[in-house]
């Protein structure tokens, strides 16, 4: 009874009326943030220090954390709508999420969003509490030979899973790396690539990467057809079905265990958590055929993993004092002001600061629910807005992401050149999310009423197979019993 | 279906094989180090390689095989016409951002992808344009303190 003396008294910290406010102030504002481009939770929470300075430690710690994971939610919400990433930690969730949103289930797959986001949010808090301690060892055992492996494993699983072609995937992968290298080298302080231009001195930012691929190509795309076409389809339902809550459960479990495990390694976070959840889901999700084509499993994966990550990414601060990411390098200022060290020494130093933060994470989760299922209806009224001038809103959230980032028109300049590349690509086929016909074939053979009757082993062997030997699909199929709808489809 | 992919297998091959060629020309002057010592010249250097080869194996594939048209949906001169608009007024917006400020730009933006490219109304456009343009600039530039492009003429 004695371990739990602690945890009732964080609860009773945590939910005094004052810091139940600035515990809903924070997810308010960090959803708003997650929403909107240009402005991020270490942006906001650096802004917002100062603000704190008179408030008690605990209340300012709740409202900043609060703005962490609400940042989390609100992130998903223009991926899916417009497939802008409001968060980096929510780029993969642009291609599932976007791609229900062109079948008219936007309400689904924002609900599955805020719902996933809940579960692995309020999950990872529990494990946050249990083990704290124990994971903050493990995380320092994480040396450079190990971030090489595990770098090197995900670069592997996203070239092997990511499209239809290995030979595209690894093509675009090593691209990704070559980009990589633009800047000044971190060991030795040569300018690589940087052309005698200031502005690529520190490398190609991500964001207007991201606002490009993503934002400009897809409007670009959108442009081929007559303004009259342009019209996202409106949304059918608010909620999902009852076979999306089937078929999101086994990622929502998945996304919640990868993203709480690399949220607490340090350098990780919610973006390669999202990323990993994506890639895992592309193994092993039922309907991983459906991936990239509007599946569910596509939305609820990254989004319970970025949530957990961003629980777990507590853990190295809270307990070693290492900040993990940015952000909790924000949070490890915010402490610091108010006095406070946090290291191994902070549950026993400040017991009320440690179990109340961590309870007012249970609450925080759940207000975000509450907040943001009604929403689900109010944002996707977005979508009735007519294309002409939905469109230059889309490049105007994408120019104001991208210059904000360090101030410089050349981060815009970075974002439109990634935007027409990135289209241009996309024309040529090199679009990881999109999968190409083999995939295609997969999903509408894993729909039609005969695959359904089938035994799920070899379901599960016949999918694999759509990965390993994608050159099957030119194969003529003069199989018999085919159903006659699906026949006229090819 | 396999023959658009096909070429469009070529062409990507042919723009990763500039893009390996622009990378090996720039980094060509980078110390390269020592296998047991790397400088800052390795990993780019292996990497432009690899590009190159994946490229090349790109390049072939993509001509063995019979090599029609990937370019279907700018066939249509109005399809053309929206993406070289919209491409232009990005191009512009980043060419004229500094000197005209976030207001102007932005309004002339919205001209051309509302009037231009959507085909709306004159009124409608200005409407808007001036509207989105003084709105987000108060909302993300005066309440939320985003840096905005500030122009050298204009704010």
């Amino acid at each position: 009874m004695d371990a739990l003396g602690p945890i009732a008294q964080g609860f009773a910290t945590a939910f005094e009326p004052a810091r139940v406010l600035y515990c809903l102030l924070g997810v308010v504002v960090g959803t708003v943030v997650g929403v909107l481009p240009g402005l991020g939770p270490a942006a906001t929470i650096a802004l917002l220090l100062p603000a704190t300075y008179r408030l008690d430690p605990v209340s300012a710690v709740i409202m900043l954390a609060g703005i962490y994971y609400g940042s989390q939610y609100g992130g998903s919400t223009t991926s899916i709508l417009v497939r802008i990433p409001g968060e980096s930690s929510s780029m993969v969730t642009c291609y599932d999420g976007y791609e229900m949103t062109r079948q008219g289930r936007a309400g689904a797959a924002l609900g599955m969003a805020a719902l996933a986001s809940f579960v692995a949010g309020t999950a990872a808090v529990g494990g946050l509490m249990v083990v704290a301690p124990l994971l903050g060892r493990f995380a320092l055992a994480f040396g450079p030979a190990e971030y090489a492996s595990l770098m090197i494993l995900g670069l592997t699983l996203v070239a092997w899973l990511g499209g239809a072609s290995l030979l595209r995937s690894l093509a675009m992968a090593v691209t990704g790396l070559l980009l990589a290298t633009v800047g000044q080298d971190p060991v030795a302080g040569v300018e690589r690539f940087t052309f005698g231009t200031q502005a690529l001195l520190d490398g190609i930012d991500l964001v207007p990467v991201f606002m490009g691929l993503f934002g400009i190509a897809e409007v670009l795309e959108t442009m081929e057809r007559p303004p009259d076409r342009q019209r996202l389809p409106a949304p059918t339902g608010l909620w999902p079905t009852r076979r999306d809550f089937r078929d999101a459960a086994a990622p929502v479990a998945r996304g919640t265990v990868l993203g709480f495990l690399l949220g607490v390694l340090p350098g990780g976070g919610a973006t390669i958590a999202s990323i990993a959840s994506y890639v895992t889901e592309k193994r092993f999700a039922k309907n991983r055929a459906r991936l990239g084509q509007g599946a569910i499993e596509g939305v609820a994966g990254p989004e319970a993993a970025n949530n957990a990550a961003a629980t777990g990414s507590f853990i190295p601060l809270l307990t070693l004092g290492i900040p993990a990411n940015v952000v909790m390098a924000m949070m490890l200022a915010a402490l610091t002001l108010h006095g406070i060290r946090p290291g191994p020494l902070l549950v026993t130093e400040h017991p009320d600061l440690f179990w109340g933060v961590i309870a007012s994470m249970y609450l925080g989760n759940a207000l975000l629910l509450i907040l943001n299922l009604p929403l689900v209806g109010l944002f996707i009224q977005i979508l009735r807005v007519p294309y002409p001038v939905l469109a230059p809103l889309i490049l105007l959230f994408c120019l104001i992401g991208s210059y904000s980032v360090t101030g410089q028109v050349a981060e815009v300049a970075t974002m439109v050149g990634f935007g027409v590349g990135g289209y241009l690509f996309r024309k040529l086929g090199f679009d990881g999310s999109s999968g190409g016909r083999w995939r295609s074939r997969c999903a509408r053979r894993s729909r039609s009423p005969r695959a359904a009757s089938r035994s799920s082993s070899r379901a599960r062997s016949r999918s694999r197979s759509c990965w390993r030997r994608p050159r099957r699909s030119r194969r003529p199929r003069s199989r018999g019993g085919r159903p006659a709808a699906a026949r006229r489809r090819r | 279906m396999t023959a658009r992919r096909a070429r469009a297998d070529a062409v990507g091959g042919v723009l990763l094989l500039l893009l390996a060629a622009v990378a090996g020309l720039a980094g060509r002057a980078l110390p390269f180090g020592a296998p047991g010592q790397p400088g800052a010249g390795f990993f780019p250097r292996a990497l432009t390689l690899l590009l190159a080869a994946l490229a090349l194996a790109l390049l072939i594939r993509g001509l063995a095989r019979p090599a029609p048209d990937f370019t279907e949906p700018w066939r249509d001169p109005g399809a053309r016409r929206r993406l070289l608009l919209m491409t232009g007024a990005l191009v512009g917006y980043v060419a004229a951002v500094g000197t005209l400020g976030y207001l102007v730009t932005t309004a002339a933006l919205f001209v051309v992808m509302v009037r231009g490219v959507g085909g709306r109304g004159w009124t409608h456009t200005l409407v808007v344009a001036a509207a989105c343009s003084a709105g987000s600039w108060y909302l993300f530039g005066r309440l939320l303190r985003v840096t905005l492009p500030a122009g050298a003429l204009l704010p």
